[in-house]
């Protein structure tokens, strides 16, 4: 048994705890979600449960072994699997079955034993095709099965994941759930960490940790009966109706007309973009759906001028398009696009896009302030702190309104809300709804229902070509993840 | 983008499949023997068998000549002030000439040797000889396991620095920086925005990496290995004959 009791953890002894008195058991053969917003403490009791991190108060004990005991949490940790949220950080090797051998090898096993654990392990993931593959070619999803296969090959009693769904789309998401249940059905006991409900549909138990406490434990069924609560304890079951008021369309803004894109990879010719021909017009908000490599990114840099396009052309408010003309018209929000913040301070980082394009220093920090205040964040205190420190939605908002200080006329976004909790992604929400008062705004998801109240029009791309459908199609309301 | 590190053709071929081990070695013996060589015959004779090794390896001729693209213009150079004279007037000189040719053929074999381990060996495969190699100098505490670990970590990051690099240009990109614009110390500054969140990305995945390793339970000591190198009976003749012809070379009894 995995038993967490009285745990208190505590930064500083003047700060509020972050976590206080939190216990509870994650049994072999069960499925245990912790459930939070970002800065709940999720991730802190998970540093505690691996040893790498001692609570200021209680502690963890795994099968007997205490986890605040250096050389007994190193002696814990070979039944303990753990699985992070990026698995692009977590593999150590430069060949699949070198990366599943690890943990057996540092465990010393004899080579016949790593061999049999290797192959067994990738069988489990469904990756026994891929033995002989370098981990940088496998899709996130792959990835992150190769990270699970890692932690399987050790023989593990539990299994620990952080957020293990949160980089993946949903096809893959859907991959990862299914192997959690199947670890579960072996007997493993299961600790799984997520902001988001929808991965915790199937556990025997979930926890609710809110303000430093369990706010509520029980079944999903019982959890769904707290509705009412799951506003303050940032839970997020459907995507709350985003109000957008409607903005008659008559100018163009881009005219694409048989846009194809193709380039080389090794000697195949590979078509990311057929054939796209569809008009956007000005102030319009457009949400374009597809799966990991449906040619979402292909079609975004042509958007944003950052390629050239390989036959047909793009027409920008009635004039050919190019690099050039992008040049301070069109913004694009990239996934992650916190990963490029740099700046000294949060007002430099946001005035480095009007800088760039010409304006005087007083001229940039001027819009900076403006659009840090647009996104919600005071430029005066905020604008001073350090980019670098920020938690995922913050850094996403002060991303955005680097974005929003050169006043594009079109913003392009990239799986804006990727990887943040309930309150970060209606946040983000509501800002592109407010921005398309003032700009074209062209949203690209695999998971369109956040969008789809908002949105104009919907397209769907898939294997590089692009086609409109029905908005009413996509359930307004849908839970999270069910339409897959 | 490009990525040096990844000049590996895979291929099925004997010179594939040696031991790394063995194919080190014999370069090794090959390049040593080289610098003290004075006679012709022999450059061309050890030619003759790097670009024998080349066809049996099935490697494109166009791959090969890409791998000695940095010593060109060292080359080059070489040849030409060998070659002429300024003193009593601007002329050609034969015997500095082939002087210069000399230096010029020992250098691209050195490289085209060299080459030829990276192209026909996977760096996994290589870091595990070299490793190997290393092993005695366990004895004086050189800590071989975590060396080869580093190197290891540093190939399997390649890709994916490379991927994030690309992606942080087109972001600052997008933003407006410029990367080739105005004076060279405007050009160094306009690298500012990309370099300051890489680093401070790999920090942050040196920080996952490690508690990805620490779960896994590594610490360097008592490890196994699935990839065991064994030496096979061509692998041991080509190192014994490599061997002894060094010494034949270098002893001067073959010249």
């Amino acid at each position: 048994m995995l038993s967490f009791s009285d745990i208190t953890i505590q930064y500083t002894t003047q700060s509020q705890p972050l976590l206080s008195n939190v216990s509870f058991d994650v049994e072999q053969g069960k499925h245990v979600v912790l459930l939070g917003s970002n800065g709940s403490g999720k991730s802190s009791l998970m540093l505690c449960a691996l040893g790498f991190l001692a609570p200021s108060d209680g502690g963890v004990v795994a099968d007997g072994f205490s986890m605040g005991d250096a050389h007994q949490a190193h002696q814990a940790r070979r039944f303990l699997g753990y699985v992070g949220q990026n698995p692009d950080d977590g593999i150590v090797a430069t060949h699949v079955t070198d990366e599943v051998a690890f943990g057996p090898e540092n465990l010393g096993l004899p080579r016949e034993e790593i061999a049999r654990r290797v192959d067994e392990a990738l069988a489990k993931v469904g990756l026994s095709d891929y033995k002989n593959r370098e981990p940088h070619t496998l899709s996130g999803g792959q990835k992150q099965r190769l990270v699970i296969a890692g932690a399987l090959a050790m023989h593990p009693r539990y299994l620990l994941l952080d957020e293990p769904c949160s980089m993946l789309d949903p096809a893959a998401r859907g991959d990862i759930l299914a192997l959690i249940e199947q670890a579960r059905a072996e007997g493993l006991g299961i600790l799984h960490i997520t902001h988001d409900i929808f991965e915790a549909k199937n556990a025997d138990e979930i926890i609710v940790l809110c303000g430093g406490a369990v706010a509520f434990r029980g079944t999903h069924s019982e959890l769904l009966q707290h509705e009412s609560d799951f506003d303050e304890w940032g839970i997020e079951l459907k995507a709350p109706f985003v109000e957008r008021d409607g903005i008659a369309l008559s100018e163009t803004q881009y005219d694409l007309e048989g846009v194809g894109v193709t380039y080389l990879e090794g000697n195949q010719q590979i078509s990311a973009l057929r054939e796209a021909s569809i008009v956007i017009h000005k102030n319009e908000f457009i949400v374009i759906e597809g799966q990991t490599g449906a040619g979402k990114s292909t079609l975004l840099k042509a958007l944003a001028g950052l390629l050239d396009v390989t036959t047909g052309a793009i027409t920008f408010e009635d004039q050919p398009f190019s690099t050039k003309r992008a040049r301070g018209a069109v913004g694009l929000v990239f996934q992650n696009p916190e990963m490029s913040l740099f700046g000294e301070t949060v007002l430099d980082d946001v005035a480095f896009g009007p800088r760039n394009f010409g304006a005087s220093e007083a001229e940039a920090l001027q819009a900076a302030r403006k659009s840090l205040s647009e996104v919600g964040l005071d430029p005066v205190t905020f604008g001073q702190r350090t980019p670098l420190k920020l938690s995922g939605g913050e850094a996403r908002k002060v991303a955005l309104a680097g974005v929003l200080a050169f006043s594009p006329r079109v913003i392009l976004a990239d799986e804006p809300t990727a990887a943040l909790d309930a309150s970060g992604r209606l946040a983000v929400r509501r800002l592109l709804a407010q921005c398309s008062r003032a700009a074209t705004v062209i949203v690209v998801t695999h998971s369109p229902e956040e969008f789809v109240s908002m949105a104009d029009r919907v397209f769907h791309l898939e294997d590089g070509s692009i086609s409109e459908v029905e908005k009413g199609s996509w359930k307004r309301a849908s839970l999270r993840g069910e339409s897959n | 983008m490009q990525i040096p590190i990844g000049s590996y053709v895979p291929g099925d071929s004997a010179v594939h499949r040696a031991d790394p081990r063995a194919k080190l070695l014999v370069t090794f013996f090959l390049v040593a023997a080289l610098f003290t060589l004075k006679s012709w015959y022999l450059i061309v004779a050890l030619c003759t068998v790097m670009m024998l090794v080349c066809v049996i390896a099935r490697i494109n001729v166009r791959t090969f000549l890409r791998m000695l693209k940095p010593v060109l213009w060292i080359g080059a150079f070489t040849l030409i002030v060998n070659s002429f004279s300024f003193v009593g007037g601007f002329h050609f000189i034969l015997p500095g000439f082939m002087r210069g040719m000399f230096f010029v053929v020992r250098l691209f074999v050195v490289m085209g040797s060299t080459a030829l381990i990276t192209l026909t060996t996977s760096p996994v495969a290589l870091t595990d000889g070299i490793a190997i190699m290393m092993r005695p100098l366990a004895r004086l505490r050189v800590p071989v396991e975590d060396v080869a670990m580093m190197i290891s970590i540093g190939i399997r990051f390649i890709p994916t620095i490379a991927e994030e690099i690309d992606r942080i240009i087109l972001a600052q990109t997008a933003r407006g920086a410029t990367f080739n614009e105005g004076s060279l110390l405007k050009r160094a500054r306009a690298w500012i925005p990309v370099l300051i969140p890489l680093f401070v990305g790999l920090f942050r995945r040196a920080d996952a990496l490690a508690r990805s390793m620490d779960a896994r339970c590594y610490t360097g000591i008592g490890r196994t290995h699935l990839r065991e190198l064994k030496l096979k009976l061509s692998d041991v003749a080509l190192m014994v004959v490599s061997g002894l012809l060094f010494v034949l070379i270098v002893g001067g009894v073959i010249r």
